[in-house]
Formats: C-alpha cells, sequence, structure tokens
C-alpha cells in the first residue's frame, strides 16, 4: 500500500502514453500472435497492480470485457456471415433469409468458411487488444494525479474531466461493494442481477465522483486560470487547426497517402504548443517539483520503441 | 464575516423550498453548530455559503451570501477557495492526493503559494490539528479520526477565514468526537476563524459553540443560543432526558442464556495482514451486543467473517449449534443475516411495495410477511415511494425488514447509525429492542458508544484485530 512503489511512482501521463501507443499497434499488426502477445502484455502490467488501493482493482473488470468483445464478434460473424461463395465451407448451418420488403433478402447463419471465421476472430481480438491498452492506462494511472497536471488552459472543462476521468474507476469499485452486499441479501451476483447492481453502484460512482470534484473546485481548482482574451481565442483557434490537421492526417493514412504522419505530427504540435503557450498564464505553484524518474523514462522509451516498431513493420 | 440574506433554495418549481427567506449573520471566530432533522437542509445551508450549492447541486437560489462584506452571487466555490474551507462528510472521498503533505499543499499550489509559503503553512497547521508525525503516511492508511484532522488542515492551510464542516464526527467515537470539537472551539478563538459545523451529535458539541442555528425541515433556519433549551423548544422529542436507560422486558429476560451464535478461535488474514485474530465469543438468544472499535480494527471484517461472506482461515462460527461452514445460501440466509454500512446498497426495484413483496416471493413465505415485520420498525411508509427517497433511517429498517423475511434469528449490523439523527437514532433504538425481545439476537459494530449505551446488553472492545474487553452490562441490578 506503500507509495513509493516503482509502479506509484510512475507519472500517470506515462502510462497514458504506453496504453495509447499499444492501442495504436494493436490497430496496426497484420498477425494474431503478436495481437496476442499485446494484449497478454497489458494483463501483466495490469496484474502488478492487485493488491494495491481499490481504484486500480480492475484486471478482472477488463478480462471480463475482453472475452466478452471475441465472443460477441464472432458470434456476429455466425449470424451474419459474408463468406465467399468459393471459399471451402467449415461449418454448415441452416441458412434463413429475411425479406425486408426492399432491396435483398438478408442472410442469416448458413455455410461459413474458416477464412471468414479467422477474419472474425482476428478483428476480435485486435479490438480486445485496443481495449485492455487503455485499460491499462486506465489502471495504472491514478486519475487524481493525473488532474492535478492538467494544463491551465483547460480548467474550464476541468470539472467535468475530473467527474469523467474517476468515474471509470470509481464505477468498478462500486459494482465490487453492491455486488458483496447483494450476496449479504442472498441474491446472486450474476448477469440476471444485472439492473439490480448497476442502479446503486451508478448512484454510489456518480455520488463519488462528484464528490471528488466539489472537493477540488472547493480548494481552488479552476482558480488559476487568469487568462485573456486575446489568449483564449488563440487557444480556440489553434485548437481549430490541429483538429483538422488530425482530420486529414486519419483521411490520409485511410486512404494509403504515405505523410499521412506528417499531417499528425503537426496536429500534435500545434495542440501541445497551443496548451504550452497558454498554461504559462497560469498562476498555480508546485510544491513537489514533478521530475520523471527512471520509471517514466524506461516507459516512455519503451513506447517510442514499441510506435516505431509497428510504423515501420506496417510500412 | 458572513452575512447571509433572503437566501431561498428550490429545485424545480412544484417542490418545496428547501431553504426558505434565510437570514442569518456570523462574526469572525464564532463557532456555530447547525442541527435539523436527517434531509432537513443542514448540507445545503453549509454548501450555499461557498457556492458549492447551486454548482454542484443545480436549483435555483435566489437571496444573496455576503462574505466579508462582498456578494458572492456571481462566484463560483473556486473563487472562494482562498476565504472558505470546506470539509466533506467523508473525507476519503474528498482527498485528492496520496499522501498527507500533498493534500495540505494542493490548495495553495491551486491558489499560488511559494514553495517556502507552503511549507511555512504547512508546518504551522500540521502542529495545530497535531498530524505533524503523519506527513509522510498514505491518507488511505490513516484511521477516521486523522483522515477528518487532515481534512481540516488542508482546508485550512491556505488561511482561509471560515471553515465549513458536514458532520465531522459521523464517524469518530465518542473521545475523538469531543476532542475534535475542542479543536475547532481553539482554531475559532485563537485563528479568529468562524467555523460552521453541521450536527447530528449535539449532547458533546453545544456546550462548545457560540450559536445553535435550528434548521427545522420547512425551510427555515432560525438563530439560537446554544444550549439545550433552544433544542427542546424547537424539537420536543430530542429531549436529552430520554436518552435514558432502557428497560428489558421480563420475557427477553427468560430467552438470555440459550446461545445463538458462537465464535471459537476465528482468525482472518487478508493476503499480507491479519484483520481478526483469535477471537472468541458468544451470543445469546435475545441479545444485544455491541462491538465498538477504531476504524480498521476488525470490526467490519469480524461481522463478514461470521456471515460468511469472508472467509476465515481458521475458528469455528456456530449459529444455533449448527457450523455455519455448513450452511449454503438459503440454508445460511435463513439462520443469520448482515446489514452493511450503506444499507441502500440492497435496494434496488421502484417503490418500498416492490421491494417487500419481492422480498415474500424470494423467500417464499405468504404475502405480506415482509411488510408486516416493516410495519413493526417503523411509522406507515406510503408504498408507493421510491426507496431512494426514504430517509436514511427508513432505509436501514426497509433492509432489516427484508433481510429478516427468511425468518433469521441472528442479525449483524456493521455501523447502522451513520447518518442518522437524534430521533431516528432512538427509533432504530427502539426498534431493535423490539426485534431482540421476539427472541433474535443481534451484533452491532459501532463507534456510536450513546447508541450502544441505549440497547446493548454486552459491550465488546475490538483493538488492533483482537478482542480485548468485555464488558457485561447484564449482571448490573439498576440495569434491569
Amino acid at each position: 500500500m506503500r507509495e513509493n512503489t516503482t509502479l506509484a511512482k510512475t507519472h500517470p501521463a506515462s502510462w497514458w502514453v504506453l496504453g495509447s501507443v499499444i492501442a495504436v499497434s494493436a490497430s496496426l499488426a497484420q498477425n494474431l500472435i503478436s495481437l496476442i502477445v499485446l494484449a497478454f502484455f497489458s494483463l501483466a502490467l495490469m496484474s502488478f497492480e492487485e493488491g494495491r488501493p481499490s481504484w486500480s482493482k480492475s484486471l478482472r473488470f477488463y478480462l471480463i470485457i475482453a472475452l466478452a468483445v471475441i465472443t460477441a464478434r464472432v458470434a456476429f460473424r455466425f449470424l451474419f456471415n459474408f463468406s465467399e461463395e468459393s471459399a471451402e465451407p467449415l461449418i454448415h448451418l441452416p441458412a434463413y433469409e429475411i425479406n425486408l420488403g426492399f432491396g435483398k433478402p438478408v442472410a442469416l447463419l448458413g455455410s461459413i468458411s474458416a477464412a471468414a471465421l479467422n477474419q472474425a476472430l482476428f478483428e476480435g481480438v485486435r479490438l480486445t487488444a485496443i481495449i485492455l491498452g487503455f485499460g491499462l492506462a486506465n489502471t495504472l494511472a491514478n486519475p487524481k494525479k493525473l488532474l492535478k497536471s492538467t494544463p491551465a488552459v483547460l480548467y474550464p472543462i476541468a470539472t467535468s474531466v475530473a467527474i469523467a476521468l474517476n468515474l471509470a474507476p470509481q464505477l468498478i469499485q462500486s459494482i465490487q461493494r453492491v455486488r458483496a452486499a447483494r450476496k449479504l441479501r442472498g441474491r446472486s451476483s450474476g448477469i440476471g442481477a444485472f439492473s439490480g447492481i448497476v442502479i446503486p453502484a451508478l448512484e454510489d460512482a456518480i455520488d463519488n465522483s462528484l464528490a471528488l470534484a466539489a472537493s477540488m473546485d472547493s480548494r481552488g481548482f479552476g482558480a488559476s486560470l487568469q487568462l485573456s482574451r486575446r489568449s483564449i481565442s488563440f487557444f480556440a483557434f489553434s485548437n481549430v487547426i490541429s483538429l483538422s490537421l488530425m482530420c486529414i492526417g486519419i483521411y490520409m493514412l485511410v486512404v494509403g497517402e504515405k505523410t499521412w504522419i506528417l499531417a499528425l505530427a503537426a496536429s500534435g504540435a500545434f495542440g501541445i504548443g497551443s496548451i504550452a503557450l497558454t498554461s504559462s498564464a497560469s498562476i498555480r505553484t508546485k510544491f513537489d517539483r514533478e521530475v520523471l524518474g527512471k520509471s517514466d523514462f524506461l516507459v516512455l522509451g519503451f513506447s517510442t520503441a514499441m510506435l516505431a516498431f509497428w510504423l515501420i513493420a506496417g510500412a | 464575516m458572513i452575512k447571509i440574506q433572503n437566501l431561498t433554495l428550490s429545485y424545480g418549481l412544484e417542490e418545496e423550498a428547501v431553504l426558505r427567506r434565510v437570514n442569518l449573520e456570523f462574526a469572525a471566530g464564532e463557532l456555530v453548530l447547525i442541527c435539523g432533522p436527517t434531509g432537513s437542509g443542514k448540507s445545503t445551508l453549509l454548501r450555499a455559503i461557498n457556492r458549492l450549492v447551486p454548482a454542484f447541486s443545480g436549483g435555483a437560489l435566489s437571496g444573496e451570501v455576503f462574505i466579508a462584506g462582498k456578494s458572492t452571487s456571481n462566484l463560483k466555490p473556486h473563487d472562494l477557495a482562498s476565504l472558505v474551507g470546506y470539509v466533506d462528510q467523508v473525507p476519503e472521498r474528498s482527498f485528492v492526493a496520496q499522501t498527507v503533505i500533498d493534500e495540505l499543499a494542493f490548495g495553495m499550489e491551486q491558489l499560488g503559494f511559494t514553495r517556502s509559503e507552503m511549507k511555512t503553512n504547512i508546518e504551522r497547521f500540521s502542529k495545530l490539528l497535531e498530524i505533524e508525525t503523519i506527513l509522510h503516511h498514505n491518507l488511505m492508511d490513516l484511521s477516521g479520526g486523522q483522515q477528518q484532522r487532515v481534512a481540516i488542515a488542508a482546508a485550512l492551510a491556505a488561511g482561509q477565514k471560515i471553515l465549513l464542516l458536514d458532520e465531522p464526527t459521523s464517524a469518530l467515537d465518542a473521545e475523538g468526537a469531543e476532542s475534535l470539537v475542542v479543536l475547532l472551539r481553539k482554531i475559532a478563538t485563537e485563528e479568529q476563524v468562524t467555523v460552521l459545523l453541521a450536527e447530528h451529535r449535539l449532547e458533546k458539541v453545544i456546550p462548545h459553540c457560540d450559536w445553535l442555528v435550528a434548521v427545522a425541515g420547512d425551510g427555515s433556519a432560525v438563530k439560537l443560543s446554544s444550549d439545550w433549551n433552544s433544542v427542546e423548544a424547537t424539537w420536543p422529542s430530542w429531549s436529552k432526558d430520554r436518552n435514558s436507560h432502557k428497560r428489558i422486558s421480563p420475557a427477553r429476560l427468560s430467552d438470555l442464556g440459550q446461545t445463538s451464535l458462537e465464535v471459537s478461535n476465528l482468525t482472518v488474514k487478508f493476503s499480507n495482514q491479519v484483520a481478526v485474530q483469535n477471537v472468541s465469543f458468544s451470543v445469546n438468544k435475545s441479545e444485544i451486543v455491541c462491538i465498538h472499535g477504531a476504524n480498521g480494527s476488525g470490526k467490519s471484517s469480524l461481522l463478514l467473517a461470521i456471515q460468511g461472506s469472508v472467509k476465515a482461515d481458521s475458528g469455528q462460527v456456530l449459529v444455533e449449534n449448527v457450523n455455519r461452514a455448513s450452511l449454503r445460501n438459503r440454508e445460511l440466509h435463513s439462520k443469520i443475516v448482515m446489514v452493511p454500512q450503506k444499507a441502500s446498497d440492497l435496494l434496488f426495484l421502484s417503490s418500498v411495495s416492490k421491494e417487500l413483496s419481492e422480498s415474500d416471493a424470494y423467500a417464499n413465505v405468504s404475502p405480506r410477511t415482509t411488510s408486516k415485520i416493516f410495519e413493526k420498525l417503523v411509522n406507515r411508509v406510503e408504498p408507493k415511494r421510491h426507496p431512494r427517497d426514504l430517509s436514511v433511517g427508513q432505509q436501514l429498517a426497509l433492509v432489516i425488514a427484508l433481510q429478516l423475511s427468511f425468518g433469521a434469528q441472528l442479525v449483524l449490523l456493521d455501523e447502522p447509525t451513520r447518518g442518522l439523527d437524534q430521533e431516528a437514532k432512538r427509533n432504530l433504538a427502539q426498534y431493535l429492542i423490539g426485534l431482540s425481545e421476539s427472541g433474535v439476537a443481534i451484533l452491532v459494530a459501532t463507534h456510536d458508544r450513546d447508541f450502544s449505551k441505549l440497547i446493548s446488553d454486552r459491550e465488546f472492545l475490538m483493538e488492533d484485530s483482537r478482542l480485548i474487553a468485555c464488558d457485561s452490562l447484564v449482571g448490573g441490578s439498576s440495569e434491569i
């Protein structure tokens, strides 16, 4: 429970960088093995956090989500299968056609080829690996610590961000408590108990997140922004440019334009630059200077290497 | 220092106003007790002073609050942070940092203090609140009393001149509560801070306060002198005398002697920590036993291990001479039930009547069995009401009734008095005594010594995961 473990010392932003890189890698990966490796890598890191404060006991929940995603993806393939006529069918199911009254009838079930099934499994695992990447960030990064480093220019929305960032970990914690309470009432805590668990847990999670946000606000969080009208409009303007560049970059990536990386880099530079410029207006001070430690450099270095590897492998 | 003028707050049009045309004024250095029944608007009044109401509650606020002569009408809570410190009812959920020192620094960081100013203030306020030895501890490892002190220091560290506290003693035992109030008095007088606290526990607080604000529940809030006469004039049923000893009826006494629960050598460990160590005791039929102890002393773990949700590492629990380990689901539930700290966790349907009839159906008993238990516990409650709209006391009674529908003869309650006002507490005491008279054995884990005195036949103390003291009241002649 001590705070001086390596994991707890690492800056939350480092974990978010790593999580995002894993998600990007998963979307670039071209084979099942690398996706499975990425997924297990996230799970392994998350498992280090077991036994830590309750906001991070979320491994099991992400595991359940991961399995549910894969199952759903494969099940949908059985239901709506688009196996090519020429492919060798693997499983035969009775086909069923629904006539919607317009266009072609919709075919359900039917014969499924091994290739189609493979692809469904591959896409399910890919989605899982992406979810686990963000799950890793959500589990390892303490949302409260991350909020403390929120750039000043984001303060006007900081309260909403505080509530939003804290809600997922808080919800997981609340669900655990309500499930335990349900057992005390002699009830199951399985799937059938959904509404009985979700309603009290949501109420609890929202209450707690609001209490945290109220506490931060009443202690001055958000007070330190003293921006001139000019810097606010500058920030808004550069944000529009940054987001536009991001859209262009993504479009270029999708259509296979080679220079997409330049557009995305420019977008990032604009975003970070405007935040950095406007944040100098903050009156906020730091008691403990937050320096990036060894573990941060390890995590960030590893993330950079991983991203570079996938970009090169992708090219 | 604080001037409240014609303050009115309502949520929606058709609803009654929570506060109506409230006018109050307090000077620097005054200690003010805000009291009133659960849900009467104490917290709302408190939070309207630093604008958390309406910023975090919604609702329409009219009238004005002046702080140090300035109107706060167009301000947000963070604009008032340098003047007003606020301590939430549950400090644990309002902590922003991991360690005590970071928590103290947080407010000053936001307000742009230099490092040396922060150091000076942290030193000064940690000394004042006697937390200088735990500055580098993790907040979650602290006791409830320590957390409360840290939260107060954090709310004052930037030199705030107004301190608002929402039920600061609700998680403290009697001694902890009293020493906190003495400390608040000292802060008010020595630092010239205006301290406003909303509280249910009145006896210990009233003598130290300058004023008492009675929030009656009909929208009014009136400043009165701080003594029991003011309280009794507003709420005659809260009379101090009614906290006198209970009577044990002869019917109950005849049941004493038959063992309902026997715990022997119970030990519970969580990964690397012993929560309950070698605990042995027994509870008789019709008996009410209270277990005291600080936060983290193992009370809740002990109850959960007896109930079976937490696995014991060694030892044995006999319920009516049957080994608890051999009981499963329904069998277990028909012998022993537990009501957790947040009773409303167990409620999930949209009306009281639905909860009651679902419980009958689930327990497979004749219709209205559960509602009969419920009616014995509280006065009539509109069956169409949503369980979440009931008062904390009514929710507790509902959960107890639902839990008893299986006919269990042993009830475990974890901190049942949290958030209950004087009257609700007394009602709870009455229905627990009534329940025990019908033969049910009751085991209560509580901080609340006053409540325990009202109901218990025997009291235990838990410290560092051991049951260390046993104080039998049954032998005393005056009690019977």
